[in-house]
């Protein structure tokens, strides 16, 4: 054989190859219980309530633990290290397959408006381009990545890391025809439970504090998001859960952003909740980080936030339509 | 431009294409444009550093036969760039230098692409050039071409001018040679991509979280430092190998299988060679020549002198300091104990002897690159506390790998043991990869192997987004 | 006794001297490969004993040319000639 066939041939076989890898992918991560995107456009969830946001809501909030006490049933679609398009691509997938939620908390912070906080996290949605919501989102925030998904393969091969283990479950699910994921109500518990220390490390790099920057596209999909859910008529409430008062010291601007936050939600006519007035705020004994809650913590959270949502069904059942 | 960037395949394939079909006049004007627009390209600061130290070089060579004024000046305001150079670094980065300098992680240069790879050439071209060794170049294009030959500028290999400047006016390339260059390229982006970016991860969760972890996770952290540096920086030297081979020029080989070296001496006659040759040629030699009657003490003062100036040119700080001086007492052992290593070596556990130097060797480099890869003191100390202290703790089978896998869920385990194992197994094979990897015929299973490789396991994103993001 | 050893004998017991091996065998077409001790760690010591024996001294640049004991040979038989 020539050397011309030989090249023409390696690089016939590299192509089918890579196209059937794409396939192969495509439908092993469509498979994948484990991967929300995945589950929640195959699966009949159907939730009365979600809680969505990074990993603070998805540690946090255990459904199986809110549901005995509010008697309705929820759905924690919140993913680590999510930023609001993330948030938004999720929760578009979840309503174009379930029965709209009638409450959806969406866990907003000054450091989800920050780009230095979370991220967009590309490879979870690999799997899914072709979508027009999908591309317009990935071509926004991952241009970098946007422009190789025509070439075979390549949306997989550029975060292989990150899809290969999930490519591979998702056969693995397949194979044994498993639907339920590992987190059946998309609670986690964190791995991690103990002081994770990124306090001391954050004031030693920031002895004066850090000012939080505004991120416009956080903004934007933000906004994208909570008009996404009322498109389907969901109530949303955007909400921070308790943060630990002495990290407050080292955010001087961090009112100023909670009021522009604010004036988001204002412009939206949606309420945000702080729950800064718990006591558990004033304690590191319940938390892991300036954000996250322990254990204890979110245990007792969760309790106040169970109490919140009942007196808010209570009132949207029975007083709101005699007004 | 990193070597593993799109834009930069571009460039390299247009650049070959263009070359390959121009009449060979033109080719060596050809390549100094693309070397220019090369470094300019990462800046223009560079492309002024490339052309004010040809010019100053070049002039001052045809003048520099029997002034010695003149070459000393000449020598020092090389040397004294390459120190400004690595203060400047040390000081904008805080120490932060690591390994990355000697790789082509380009990103870590800030102030002159290459600076003190060319200074390196320049005074070896001086020096060659005073003692009539060589004749002071006519042209110059060509000595700019000699120091800015873009395959080469970012971190080498130096080249001595008799090495390179013959090439360029005589170059032919064969339809071998384009095979020889592209196995050879190939084989470059594959240990980058496939190996050294693996590791990486793991690596920096060692180094860089100041952590005081257990002894054998902090042993494996240093272990893999030494693999993914290997990886790393012959990954570079393959591809510009390759890249230059395919433009009709033969770089200078810089690595030779430096893991299976089984003693320290022989560990530097097989890693980046092409600089510690130039450290023997102009530093190591002419010292321990003009000490030659003191015996083994005139060869313990070139060591000790060939090291701490290797150890500034790496850059500036303690931890090069100490890098340097680890190698040292190394060569220092090594030379005093030969005979006594030689009676050893000749007995019939040939072979165990020969195993048992590679690992003593291995450890003994990846101990000293713990101050290499440190960003200051305290972490360098930190981590050989840790080293020392608790090797076994409870559970250790499992738990040690945790912090090597960054993120500790099953997908960070999954991909921690893949690069293991991929390295590994390059590692055992090496030697047959290599062999194919310089033939010079398109080989259809290793081509198609290798690109499949890249695609599958491959790190393509300018290394790991997320590993920074903590929160 | 000296006097009738030739000088390729005697480069040898210089070999042997410096190796610290009695029962090393050199010739001309010997070189660093071949003698695991002989690197540039201890090339210098060799060229200063060699210089001490036959009473001589060689130049930078003779010294860098030196690839095998040949090398040395030639350079000695023109040493000697020169005296």
């Amino acid at each position: 054989m020539n050397t011309v066939k030989k090249i023409t041939l390696s690089v016939a076989i590299i192509l089918l190859v890579l196209a059937g890898l794409s396939r192969l992918y495509d439908f092993a991560l469509r498979h994948n219980a484990n991967l929300k995107a995945a589950y929640v456009q195959r699966a009949k969830i159907d939730a009365e309530i979600l809680f969505h946001g990074p990993c603070e809501p998805l540690w946090m909030i255990s459904p199986a633990m809110l549901d005995s006490q509010t008697h309705v049933r929820s759905y924690n679609l919140a993913l680590s290290h999510s930023d609001f398009a993330d948030n938004y691509l999720h929760l578009y997938f979840y309503l174009k397959h379930n029965k709209a939620p009638k409450l959806m908390f969406l866990y907003v912070t000054p450091e989800s408006m920050d780009a230095n906080y979370n991220t967009f996290n590309t490879y979870r949605f690999a799997a899914f381009t072709g979508d027009p919501v999908v591309d317009s989102v990935l071509k926004e925030c991952d241009p970098g990545y946007a422009k190789w998904t025509a070439f075979p393969f390549m949306k997989y091969a550029w975060y292989s890391s990150k899809i290969n283990f999930d490519a591979l479950q998702g056969l693995k699910h397949y194979l044994q025809h498993r639907t339920v994921p590992y987190y059946a109500d998309g609670y986690e518990p964190p791995l991690q439970v103990v002081w994770d220390n990124h306090l001391e490390e954050f004031i030693q790099l920031y002895p004066h504090g850090y000012n939080f920057e505004w991120n416009k596209l956080r903004e934007k999909y933000l906004c994208k998001t909570i008009a996404l859910a009322r498109q389907y008529g969901i109530e949303v409430v955007l909400y921070e859960s308790p943060v630990l008062k002495e990290a407050l010291l080292y955010q001087p601007n961090r009112r100023e952003i909670v009021k522009r936050i604010k004036g988001i939600a204002d412009a939206y006519g949606v309420e945000y909740v702080q729950f800064d007035k718990m006591k558990i705020a004033e304690s590191r004994k319940y938390f892991m980080s300036t954000l996250n809650l322990n254990m204890e913590g979110a245990r007792i959270f969760t309790d106040s936030l169970g109490k919140y949502i009942s007196g808010r069904l209570y009132y949207n059942e029975f007083i709101r339509p005699h007004l | 431009m990193i070597f593993n960037s799109l834009i930069f395949l571009c460039f390299v394939v247009v650049t070959v294409i263009i070359n390959y079909l121009l009449p060979e006049r033109f080719r060596s004007f050809f390549l100094l444009f693309c070397s220019l627009a090369f470094i300019g390209y990462y800046n223009i600061e560079s492309l002024l550093a490339v052309l004010v130290f040809s010019l100053f070089t070049f002039y001052i060579s045809r003048n520099i036969r029997g002034n010695r004024l003149l070459y000393i000046a000449g020598i020092l305001l090389n040397a004294y760039a390459v120190i400004m150079f690595n203060y400047f670094f040390a000081t904008r980065q805080g120490f932060d230098f690591s390994y990355a300098a000697i790789s082509f992680n380009v990103n870590s240069f800030i102030i002159a692409l290459g600076l003190s790879f060319y200074a390196l050439q320049n005074i070896s071209y001086l020096t060659e050039v005073y003692f009539g060794r060589w004749q002071p170049e006519l042209s110059f294009k060509n000595f700019v071409l000699y120091n800015s030959f873009f395959p080469k500028v970012v971190s080498g290999p130096v080249m001595l001018p008799r090495e390179f400047m013959p090439q360029i006016d005589r170059n032919v390339i064969t339809h071998e040679r384009l095979a020889a260059g592209f196995n050879r390229f190939l084989l470059g982006l594959f240990k980058k991509m496939v190996l050294a970016d693996r590791l990486a991860p793991a690596v920096h969760s060692i180094f860089d979280f100041g952590d005081a972890n257990c002894g054998l996770t902090t042993l494996a952290g240093a272990y893999l430092f030494t693999i993914q540096l290997y990886f790393d920086f012959s990954g570079y030297t393959d591809m510009a190998l390759g890249i230059a081979k395919m433009l009709g020029y033969d770089l200078k080989e810089n690595f030779n299988l430096p893991l299976r070296a089984s003693s320290v001496s022989e560990f530097w006659r097989r890693w980046h060679i092409s600089l510690i040759s130039w450290f023997t040629a102009y530093v190591y030699y002419p010292l321990v020549y003009r000490l030659r009657s003191y015996k083994k003490a005139a060869a313990v003062a070139g060591i000790l002198a060939t090291f701490l100036i290797s150890g500034i040119w790496h850059g500036i700080g303690i931890t090069f300091f100490l890098w340097a001086c680890c190698h040292i007492a190394y060569l220092c052992f090594e030379l005093l104990t030969k005979r006594m290593r030689s009676g050893l070596s000749e007995k019939p556990s040939y072979l165990f002897y020969k195993l048992a130097g590679i690992f003593i060797v291995f450890n003994a480099v990846s101990f000293s690159n713990i101050f290499f890869r440190s960003g200051s003191l305290s972490s360098a100390l930190l981590m050989i506390k840790s080293l020392f202290s608790d090797f076994f703790p409870a559970g250790w089978l499992h738990d040690f790998i945790a912090p090597l896998a960054v993120g500790g869920h099953q997908v960070d385990e999954f991909n921690f043991y893949i690069s293991i194992f991929m390295a590994a197994a390059f590692l055992l094979f090496e030697r047959r990869i290599n062999r194919i990897a310089n033939s010079g015929g398109f080989s259809f299973y290793y081509t198609t192997a290798c690109v499949l490789l890249i695609f599958l396991l491959g790190i393509f994103s300018n290394g790991e987004r997320f590993i920074y993001m903590q929160f | 006794m000296r006097e009738h050893m030739d000088t390729s004998e005697r480069l040898q017991q210089v070999f042997r001297k410096v190796f610290q091996k009695d029962d090393l065998l050199v010739s001309a077409s010997t070189t660093a490969k071949d003698i695991r001790m002989w690197d540039s760690l201890t090339h210098l010591e060799l060229i200063a004993a060699v210089e001490e024996e036959f009473n001589i001294k060689f130049s930078f640049s003779e010294v860098m040319q030196f690839n095998a004991v040949g090398d040395m040979l030639v350079a000695l038989s023109r040493k000697s000639g020169e005296i």
